[in-house]
């Protein structure tokens, strides 16, 4: 849709020429596949529609300007800094979208432990800046190169250290946020310019219309900065690697550990987490490699730590008894990072893991333990700067099944039976890599401090191959239904159906009705709705914010499934 | 060289992941906010088109021959320094991504299309003007035209007398070492320049000619001081039937000083750091032969049958210049950020200077930036182009940049 | 209730400022009264103020702002629904106080981060949704840990669960049977319930069950001190702990705050080491897992830590330790560590803190209330910041000195993040935006204004409107 030349002008005044865009070429390049849904690609051939046009907003007061022109013209509008995921691309015709690549700030306040930054800080650009003072920082589990401030404010951010470091939504302090109305909000004391160490009240916390158990999505506005809350890094203040592209690893110094821990079955494995929750030694705890397959992970291990090695070499690696011997022993696994901040400190970490992997009956993984692939490893959890292996066996995969900070027990307990349905799928379809079936991992720390874990199988699909593509969609629809007969909401594979239309486009308010009105507790949605009311009074953002009319609300029939969160 | 057309892009295209790893160097590698960048192009420009996954979408759209624009596609396009930054980072993670060939890819489709933004055209008949005979010749150089070794002294070296004095002395320095150095009768321009702008068939063309008269030189290796020749030689023309092998000058010196061979006895007392240029570093791998194709397993796993190699930069000079640089007395190397594979590009490639000034000068500066940030007194590098760029974007309270070759002629005495 | 002495007990809270007696008070029984209750005041135009401790009611979120209102007194919802051992969570009705849970949370092998010295009578519940800090803020991942999800009436009359709660069916025991223990306190979706109801001063719900995260009960404890003349070695040398996560607790307090919170304590060490202006009171604590090691590493670390500041860390050993042990884990007092004082909290850095401290001080002394005024320093959320509580004494020249304390703290950059009675006026008119966001969200979850009005509603309203409020 084209953009009335007045208006181009108006809100070319605001960025400055050399900052709005309205070139085919470049509007293209700000479109999407309309399914993917946080760091997911999943199995869609849609596009998101074309913005009017882009502009690079330098600044709030920009982003302010920008906003309040939209809704004087009703123009939508969608932020995004690192454009991973179809979240942050527009959903209507009549949009503009911005790209908040020049806000980039990263400053540390060394004394209080604290980072302010802005969106285009990217979560290893602020860890590298972190380090520089002793600190280190929550990085979501889509990795390195993705915007802190989109987790936060976007969407859930938990990773693999956050049963340490906190996630970002324990983390957030307070923050500069341009509302949907073009107001702009900054929260606890840094609305009465006391600084940036707190981001509750005064009284209620202002934050919570901000962002909930997960973000906005964009679709509240556009925070522009925030404080958070980093965490001690006791390594030196540049992590070096050494070795080859693509095979880094770490150089670090002796208080580091990465280990792999291996149970004999589920149970004991859930014991064993619970264990490290409660204890609280590890720097990083989370199930990374599963993610490859459970007959795969240990031939993809040796091939991702060798420079030299390729996907070719999978064959060969997967008849190699000592990978095959370790890859059984590592069905159970999961993977952690001991940092000791002390000679002592790590010296009870250790003991404490003996005592806890004797009592949860596990054991480390020696395979794992090789110098080169531990520090491989520990490079991989420290740094993040390899999240993306999560494509690398075809080009595309999704999360499906899919429960976010939850029991562990529970989860443990479903993944046999979700594996076998998958390794069904992979054995009697082309569409899925096959790979053994269970491809269960996540984060054993989807809470600041333990007590929930995140629990989702990849689907690994070729993105260019159409009939793998459909496929996929095909089999998510069997994982929604054996989520839904099992109690558990449904699986996240389909959470994108929710957000947009098939065609990319914004759900209309009676088809959300339609979705919640027999939600079990339909208040989590028109409360939602009234705050859409109250702070969007135009509607100018997409439907990732899901809400809920008042008068749509039927209590006829039992809520029949819970939300997936 | 083997044909691939945009279309055969197509599987990486729509296999990109949206991850912006591209826009950054490898994320293991970041040292600080100021240094994290590995594309001058959306560096300068911001806005996602300019990066090698809007690059991608750009294709994809091409290829589904859809609308996407003329005037302001081919600017897009263009601006491209063709220095494989992205490449080493989309491949830490993806084994089936090749952004630097789809990125030259686009330029060629689009000149095949007829799309040729006027500055690029004026570079390409600029080049063409002078062909593959442009350049220093043996009478320039004070060299034979016959002898074991080919000195190839570079696509710029004539640009500017210092340099080509530091070239002939550097190549004068050689021949006392004991190589058996000669050059050719007229010029050499290896025509790299145009294989990144996208001009794959005039490349072929000056391609095919300078081999031609390598292999007719009766030489038994090429070496040069020149970053792209080196890229030329080691990676392009092979396919096109070279055999002699090339080395890079800071290579034979290296191995000179090891051997013994060259003893660099006076003091040249400066802290310096030292810039990896492109060429020579992450696209100056060399080349291997391969034929053949994608072929699933485990159902939708993408490998290459057989093996394919994989460019990523480690097998670039980056040792060489350094073992130069150590060897020489008082001399002390501090390292910037942006090393090796993961260099910072200087500007100069692709044409990219005379296309597009302002790209050209923000790169430059983002490298002397880093440079000071280095804390060395000058900054070093080993190609007359990157020098010639670096030097001509210099500002006020930016370091001095230096020849690596003008410090071995003074630390071996030649001065 | 409507006996105007029985009534009485919940007015009157705090000495400097006023409280209006209400005209009754109600005891539900359960969250379903709760509703009924709330849909009849919300139609009869009627103010609830909800309570949830036993008497005597101290707390200024819990005293009536205006006349003629009805005590919501939940202190007869004593259930505690579960205790999850593996999870560690329980779920609690807000008539539990301390001294219950406690004991019932101990026979399950738990416990719960405490804040300095609660009183026996203290709500759980009460004391979380006002934040009161925790004196082992390492637990503190998130600010308002350990409160996780909640069943709440919001002042429009609907009654919901909030947090991961509110995802499923509105049965507690069905989730629980379900194998969903309300670990998980944000959202559910993406407007964060909790955050609406914390620090809210009761004005925006009532809250009729709660779950809140516990730990492993710990089986080797010691108590630590740090003694200076000075505050800033103290403080850095409690910062540089937790930056690296060293404590099981730790807190800073000046010599008359250590006497308040701490009586016994204070003597026992002024005997010992003739006092000090500063102690800085540290706790090393080891559970389940090898816990001698934990203490013992623990404390090897501190002291390098201490003594990097010129430090000593002093463990406070036999009847001294086992004084300051019981004096932490719950006052001896059944109005708390500050009977007799009005608390006045603010937040900070705790590099700062040594500032305000000093100015404060010093005014002080000029108002005559030096010797008295108590300065109890808390970190806070893992140490980001920290909350400065200023304990001042009830006598005619501390109401002087609070007047002028409130608007110079405001001035130097204190931030009112629990902000009670004038200071709420003072922190809405130096935060208009707050205030005007917060009174849309009043109009959503307490249209009618019928939760604890006058409280932050009306500086809220003051403030949006740019009314003078600045006392």
């Amino acid at each position: 849709m084209d953009m009335r030349e007045d208006l181009y002008r108006e809100f070319e005044a605001i960025v400055g020429p050399r900052n709005i865009s309205r070139d085919k070429s470049v509007l293209e390049t700000y479109r999407c596949m309309a399914s993917q849904n946080s760091a997911h690609y999943g199995p869609y051939k849609v596009r998101t529609p074309f913005p009017m046009a882009v502009l690079l907003p330098g600044s709030s007061e920009e982003v302010q300007k920008i906003i309040r022109l939209c809704n004087r013209e009703g123009i939508h509008f969608k932020a995004s800094s690192t454009f991973w995921s179809a979240q942050g691309y527009v959903s209507a015709d009549n949009a503009v979208q911005l790209d908040l690549r020049r806000m980039d700030g990263v400053e540390i306040d060394a004394e209080n432990g604290i980072a302010i930054i802005e969106p285009y800080a990217i979560a290893g650009v602020i860890q590298a800046e972190a380090m520089k003072y002793g600190y280190t920082c929550n990085i979501q589990g889509v990795g390195g190169s993705s915007s802190t401030v989109a987790s936060t404010a976007g969407w859930q951010g938990p990773g693999p250290s956050s049963l340490f470091t906190g996630t970002n939504y324990d983390n957030l302090l307070a923050c500069e946020w341009v509302l949907p109305n073009g107001e702009i909000l900054r929260t606890g004391s840094l609305g009465s310019g006391d600084g940036w160490f707190c981001g509750e009240g005064p009284g209620p916390s202002l934050r919570a219309i901000l962002r909930g158990g997960v973000g906005t999505a964009g679709d509240m506005g556009v925070c522009t900065k925030m404080a958070v809350k980093l965490a001690p890094w006791p390594g030196p203040d540049h992590l070096a690697s050494r070795g080859k592209a693509p095979a880094y690893k770490a150089d670090l110094p002796d208080n580091f550990r990465c280990y792999t821990l291996c149970f004999p079955d589920w149970e004991h494995w859930a014991h064993g987490v619970q264990l490290l929750h409660e204890n609280r030694i590890t720097y990083t705890s989370h199930r990374q490699f599963n993610m490859f397959g459970c007959d795969i992970k240990g031939a993809m291990v040796k091939i991702l730590s060798d420079e030299n090695k390729q996907l070719c070499d999978l064959p060969e690696l997967l008849e190699d008894p000592e990978v095959k011997a370790a890859t059984q022993d590592m069905h159970c696994d999961m993977q952690i990072v001991l940092a000791g901040m002390s000679e002592a400190d790590l010296a009870y970490k250790e003991a404490a893991l003996d005592e806890i992997l004797r009592i949860s009956g596990g054991h480390r993984s020696q395979f794992m333990a090789e110098k080169e692939i531990e520090d491989w490893a520990l490079l991989y959890f420290i740094r993040m700067g390899r999240k993306n292996l999560n494509y690398v066996l075809c080009g595309s995969y999704e999360g499906h099944f899919g429960l976010a900070r939850t029991n562990y027990y529970l989860a443990a307990s479903l993944v046999e039976e979700a594996s076998a349905l998958k390794k069904h799928w992979e054995e009697t379809t082309p569409y899925l890599a096959k790979v053994g079936g269970n491809s269960s991992m996540g984060g054993l720390a989807g809470i600041g401090g333990g007590g929930g874990v995140s629990w989702e199988f990849f689907a690994h699909f070729d993105s260019f191959d159409d009939a793998s593509v459909k496929g996929v969609a095909e089999y998510f629809g069997e994982t929604n239904k054996w989520m839904g007969a099992k109690g558990l909401g449904g699986c996240m594979g389909k959470v994108n159906e929710g957000s947009r239309r098939p065609d990319g486009y914004d759900r209309s308010q009676e088809e959300l009705n339609k979705m919640f009105q027999y939600a079990p507790q339909p208040g989590v949605f028109t409360y939602q709705w009234k705050v859409r009311e109250a702070f969007n009074p135009n509607h100018l953002t997409g439907t990732y914010y899901k809400t809920l009319e008042p008068s749509a609300v039927r209590t006829d029939v039992e809520g029949a499934a819970s939300i997936f969160i | 060289m083997k044909e691939r057309t945009l279309a055969d892009f197509r599987p990486m295209q729509e296999r990109c992941s949206n991850c912006s790893y591209c826009k950054f160097i490898p994320l293991d590698k970041i040292r600080s906010r100021e240094f994290a960048g590995g594309c001058p192009s959306i560096g300068y420009y911001n806005f996602n088109t300019y990066s090698a996954r809007g690059r991608f979408q750009l294709g994809v759209a091409l290829n589904r021959g859809e609308d996407v624009g003329e005037k302001d596609l081919e600017q897009v396009v263009f601006s491209c320094l063709s220095c494989g930054a992205c490449d080493v980072s989309c491949k830490i993670c993806r084994y089936n991504l090749e952004p630097l060939a789809h990125n030259i890819a686009l330029k060629e489709a689009l000149i095949e299309r007829g799309m040729v933004p006027g500055r690029v055209a004026e570079e390409r008949d600029r080049l063409m003007a002078a062909g593959a005979r442009a350049g220093l010749c043996a009478a320039d150089l004070g060299l034979p035209v016959q002898g074991e070794v080919l000195f190839l002294p570079g696509d710029r070296t004539q640009e500017s007398p210092e340099t080509a004095d530091t070239v002939c002395r550097a190549a004068a320095l050689l021949r006392r070492c004991g190589l058996d150095i000669a050059a050719l009768s007229e010029g050499f321009f290896s025509g790299a320049v145009l294989y990144d702008m996208g001009f794959r068939k005039d490349f072929e063309e000056i391609a095919k000619e300078n081999i031609a008269r390598i292999e007719a030189s009766g030489a038994k290796e090429v070496v040069t001081p020149c970053a792209d020749t080196f890229y030329a030689l080691n990676r392009l023309y092979p396919e096109l039937g070279l055999t002699v092998p090339v080395r890079h000058i800071t290579q034979v010196l290296a191995d000179l000083i090891a051997q013994g061979t060259l003893r660099l006895t006076q003091e040249v007392p400066v802290r310096v750091t030292y810039h990896d240029p492109c060429s020579l570093g992450r696209k100056g791998e060399a080349y291997e032969p391969w034929e053949g194709e994608e072929k699933k397993i485990l159902n939708q796993v993408h490998t290459w049958e057989p093996r394919r190699p994989r460019y990523i930069g480690n097998d670039g000079v980056y040792d060489a210049p350094r073992a130069v640089l150590r060897a020489i007395p008082g001399l002390e190397l501090a390292e910037m950020e942006r090393i090796r594979e993961y260099g910072y590009s200087c500007g100069e490639g692709a044409g990219i200077p005379e296309i597009d000034p302002g790209l050209a000068a923000f790169a430059a500066h983002g490298r002397l930036d880093e440079a000071k940030a280095s804390e060395a007194e000058q900054l070093v590098t080993a190609d007359p182009s990157s020098l010639l760029q670096l030097r001509s974007a210099r500002r006020d309270g930016d370091l001095p940049v230096t020849d690596l070759l003008t410090l071995v002629l003074a630390a071996a005495g030649e001065e | 209730m409507t006996a105007e002495e029985d009534l009485r007990l919940y007015a009157g809270a705090r000495a400097f400022d006023a409280s209006p007696l209400p005209s009754a008070a109600v005891f539900p029984a359960n969250g379903e009264e709760v509703q009924k209750l709330v849909l009849w005041a919300k139609e009869a135009g009627v103010p609830l103020v909800p309570v949830s401790s036993a008497a005597p009611h101290r707390s200024p979120a819990s005293a009536p702002s205006v006349p003629g209102a009805v005590i919501v007194d939940l202190s007869r919802m004593k259930k505690i629904h579960s205790i999850n051992r593996r999870f560690c969570m329980a779920v609690i009705e807000p008539g539990v106080t301390y001294g219950e849970l406690r004991p019932a949370l101990a026979k399950e092998g738990l416990t719960i981060n405490l804040p300095v010295a609660p009183r026996p009578g203290k709500s759980v519940i009460a004391d979380l949704l006002e934040v009161t800090p925790r004196r082992n803020c390492l637990l503190n991942w998130n600010y308002i840990d350990p409160l996780r999800c909640t069943e709440v009436t919001w002042g429009d009359g609907q009654k919901m669960f909030t947090g991961e709660a509110g995802g499923g069916a509105p049965d507690l025991k069905k989730q629980q049977s379900q194998g969903k223990w309300q670990i998980n306190g944000g959202g559910p979706m993406m407007l964060d319930f909790c955050r609406i109801l914390a620090g809210s001063q009761g004005t925006t719900g009532i809250v009729t069950w709660a779950s809140v995260k516990c730990e492993p009960i710990e089986t080797v404890k010691k108590v630590f001190v740090l003694r200076s003349q000075d505050y800033d070695p103290v403080r850095r040398a409690v910062q540089n702990a937790l930056k690296l996560r060293f404590s099981d607790g730790a807190f800073l307090v000046n010599g008359a705050a250590l006497y308040r919170m701490l009586p016994d304590t204070a003597q026992l060490l002024a005997e010992a080491d003739g006092g000090a202006a500063w102690t800085a009171v540290i706790e090393a604590s080891g559970r389940e897992i090898l816990p001698e090691m934990r203490v013992a590493q623990q404390e090897e670390d501190l002291r390098g830590i201490a003594a990097a500041q010129g430090l000593v860390l002093t463990e406070l050993t036999g009847a001294l330790g086992e004084t300051a042990g019981r004096e932490l884990d719950g006052s001896g007092f059944a109005e708390g560590y500050a009977a007799g004082a009005v608390r006045l909290p603010f937040v900070t850095t705790l590099g700062k803190a040594g500032e305000f401290a000093e100015k404060l001080q010093a005014t002080a002394n000029q108002k005559d209330c030096g010797f008295g005024l108590g300065l109890y320093i808390q970190p806070l959320h893992q140490g980001v910041s920290a909350q400065v509580e200023v304990l001042v004494p009830e006598l005619p020249e501390g109401e002087s000195f609070y007047r002028t304390a409130l608007a110079q703290i405001a001035a130097d950059g204190g931030y009112y993040e629990r902000p009670y009675g004038d200071a709420a006026k003072i922190q809405f008119g130096k935060d208009p935006e707050a205030a005007r966001t917060l009174e849309k969200l009043y109009d959503i979850f307490d249209p009618a204004r019928i939760l604890n009005p006058g409280k932050l509603t009306k500086a809220a309203a003051a403030a949006g409107q740019g009314e003078e409020v600045q006392p």
